[in-house]
């Protein structure tokens, strides 16, 4: 029997009120993103992709339709459930990295493993949670910058912390939004090739919100995103899709890698 | 798999999530504004504790002194020709009361006869000195010497120098008389010198300040209005008396304001009491009550069983002090409400810096609730960093009160000795030293107040952070 997709987004809506009107922003979005998949996100600026990410990362409510998280509908828990719930499956990597300016690198992966236990395990576990840090950072290429603040870093280097932060809870999905945004071409390519190798490594799923053709064509499917509804990509339950890369987008399919198939 | 079905019934989120205090502590840490919270907190509650003690000091003094000037009940506002023997008949009666003593209240002026040695040990108190020729007004408290001793404290606050029994108090011996005459380069007393002779005892303060000596001799002026053939005249006497032993009761106003001296003079010297047909006259009795007997109740009985005959009142110790022990009770209130004040002050700035930190750390904010944070432990984050800025305020204010309530009278005194400032001048006060009073339930109450009144500062923006909308946190610059 198939497994249920991971997160599944279901004839999602959602506006925003402003003032007395109501804009819609998704407008009936389904999406399934299976285990260890990795699906990229494209659309242009306003298309409703950091409005998607955010829904499917719990962090909002749709206006209508439902999220699923192995196949179980998670948007109507409460606060607390959902936090929960974010902290122990899913993953968060964002362009500008949000790291805790006034932690070190360590201590910012640690703060990732703390968020639903208490002070006194805390203490207990200290000491497992600080290696588990370490041994993170060092997966990261940053085992001699642990005691680094953010400040001290470098781009490339703050946002591979950000990566080992979203990894100590050892989540199934990762969301990153644009995560070489910020970043330039050499230093995107190493924190690429690092995303793909935990993808490959920990079967970790990844939906990556991205402008950049080159990552999405190396993603195992594409999904664009205009004015709130998806242009492609829908699939079939429970399959891992073939990662088309829709013909309109020249760039992309150039950068596709001839092993994806097609 | 995920149990995301058993989140629905999941147990809550701990009490205290281990990132509230990892990050409330580090977020505290670099930002030394937030000591300004701290320094608010320590100020406050060490300016409680100082003022606490010492008002509950000056309290207990204040009652101790007002007890020792004050019978367990005094029967007052007796008719003019009550004879004293009638009242202790009605009074003994009563199985409660221990024993009764007379007192005559009589106004008079002295004068002293003296050298006066204009000469004073600090600046503030010359301007209180008494010139030689000076009158002097006093309140003339009769007593009988030994029935006030088994009765009242009173005579106890006289300084005994050598008396041998309470009517000794108020005597003293002619060889004490001409040791002042000589001294004073005066002629020996015209007559022989026999016999003890009548003594006023005046309080310490009113002797120190008017120069007077130990038997200097005093000329007593009075006076009391007689009915004669349906016309009242004013009816003068004059007294030689000798200044006696000084007492010290500690309550300020009866020291400089009372003169004792034995009933039996009062009467017969100065308002021409004639024991053998006059009856034994006084103004109020003082009554001693039976130890673990309630003054008031026992009050309230005698009351009834006096108003009829003599339309006497009766009043405990505390009654007979009320306004003062009000003013008191009031100025401390007033106190409380000052250091209300400046908690209220110290909880603002609390309120100002966590504030200013939710607002610098909104975008953390959208972090940590991306990493999992719930709105609950947001608000713990942001109330832990509270909770530990009054923490250490309380505990830093308790160490701060404690050393300057043990340390304040030593301070006093030094920085007298030095630059010659007193914070508390003995001449103002009357006082040896500052009367601290430590209370460890008020430092418990102080400290449970602070954090109180803390926690509520912190509330309020920790509430605000709780309720942001991650996404809008997260875009926040």
């Amino acid at each position: 029997m198939t497994p249920p997709p991971v997160l599944t987004a279901r004839d999602v809506h959602k506006s925003f009120r402003l003032g007395s009107r109501d804009i819609p922003v998704l407008r009936g979005i389904d999406l399934e993103l299976a285990q260890g998949e990795t699906v990229a996100l494209l659309g242009a600026s306003g298309a409703g992709k950091s409005t998607l990410l955010h829904l499917l990362g719990l962090l909002d409510r749709p206006t209508a339709g439902e999220i699923l998280f192995d196949g179980s509908r998670v948007d109507d828990l409460r606060g607390w459930q959902r936090a929960r719930l974010r902290h122990r499956q899913i993953g968060f990597v964002f362009q500008f990295y949000h790291l805790i300016p006034e932690l070190s690198a360590i201590q910012n992966v640690q703060l990732g493993a703390l968020m639903d236990l208490g002070l006194g395990a805390w203490l207990g576990e200290r000491r497992a949670i600080r290696e588990r840090a370490q041994a993170l950072l060092a997966d990261v290429g940053l085992a001699d910058r642990a005691r680094h603040r953010p400040n001290e870093l470098s781009g490339g280097e703050r946002q591979r912390v950000a990566i080992a932060r979203a990894l100590i809870a050892e989540p199934r999905v990762i969301l990153a939004d644009e995560p070489t945004g910020n970043l330039d071409s050499e230093t995107a390519a190493g924190v690429l090739e690092l995303l793909f190798r935990i993808n490959r490594e920990r079967s970790i799923s990844f939906f990556l919100v991205t402008h950049d053709a080159g990552l999405a064509a190396r993603c195992d499917r594409v999904v664009r995103i205009r004015d709130g509804r998806i242009l492609d990509g829908r699939i079939p339950d429970g399959r891992i899709p073939d990662g088309r890369i829709p013909d309109d987008n020249p760039a992309a399919a150039a950068a596709r890698p001839a092993d994806t198939g097609s | 798999m995920v149990d995301t079905p058993h989140e629905r019934g999941a147990t809550r989120e701990p009490l205290l999530p281990a990132f509230a205090g990892f990050l409330a502590l580090r977020f505290l840490a670099v930002r030394r504004i937030n000591l300004i919270g701290v320094i608010g907190i320590a100020v406050s509650v060490s300016a409680m504790i100082f003022v606490i003690s010492l008002f509950a000091g000056f309290i207990s003094d204040i009652r101790d002194s007002v007890r020792r000037v004050s019978p367990d009940v005094l029967v007052t506002t007796l008719p003019r020709d009550v004879d004293f023997a009638d009242l202790d008949a009605a009074l003994t009666t009563d199985d409660d009361v221990v024993s009764t003593a007379p007192r005559l209240r009589h106004y008079a002026m002295y004068r002293a006869r003296g050298r006066r040695r204009v000469s004073s040990s600090s600046a503030s108190s010359s301007r209180l000195i008494v010139r030689a020729d000076e009158i002097q007004l006093v309140e003339l408290i009769g007593v009988d010497p030994d029935r006030e001793w088994r009765t009242t404290q009173l005579l106890e606050c006289v300084a005994p120098f050598g008396a041998r029994t309470p009517k000794d108090l108020f005597r003293v011996s002619p060889e004490q008389v001409e040791a002042w005459r000589i001294e004073q380069g005066l002629a020996p007393s015209p007559g022989l010198a026999v016999g003890t002779r009548p003594a006023l005892s005046l309080g310490l303060y009113r002797i120190n300040v008017g120069g007077l000596e130990f038997a200097e001799e005093l000329s007593l002026f009075s006076a009391s209005f007689r009915e004669i053939d349906g016309h009242v005249e004013l009816d003068p006497e004059s007294k030689i008396v000798y200044v006696g032993r000084p007492f010290r009761t500690e309550h300020r106003v009866f020291d400089q304001t009372k003169a004792l001296l034995d009933i039996d003079v009062l009467r017969e010297d100065l308002l021409d009491y004639d024991p053998s047909f006059d009856p034994a006259i006084v103004t109020d009795v003082a009554v001693r009550v039976r130890d673990g007997a309630d003054p008031t109740t026992v009050a309230r009985r005698l009351q009834e069983r006096l108003a009829d005959r003599f339309g006497a009142t009766c009043l405990t110790w505390e009654q007979q002090n009320q306004v003062y022990l009000d003013a008191v009770d009031q100025e401390q209130a007033l106190m409380k409400l000052v250091l209300v004040v400046v908690m209220l002050v110290a909880a603002f700035l609390i309120y100002v810096t966590l504030h200013m930190l939710v607002t610098q750390k909104t975008r953390e904010i959208g972090v940590l609730t991306a990493l999992g944070a719930s709105p609950g432990g947001v608000l713990k984050l942001f109330l832990f960093a509270g909770g530990v800025v009054a923490t250490v305020g309380c505990a830093l204010g308790v160490g701060l009160g404690l050393l300057a309530v043990t340390y304040a009278n030593d301070l006093d005194r030094w920085a007298g000795a030095e630059f010659g400032f007193r914070l508390f001048p003995a001449s103002l006060y009357a006082l040896d030293q500052l009367p601290f009073h430590l209370e460890p339930g008020w430092v418990v109450q102080v400290v449970i107040g602070s954090l109180s009144v803390a926690a509520l500062a912190a509330w309020l923006p920790a509430r605000r952070a709780a309720r942001f909308q991650p996404v809008r946190a997260l875009a926040s610059e």
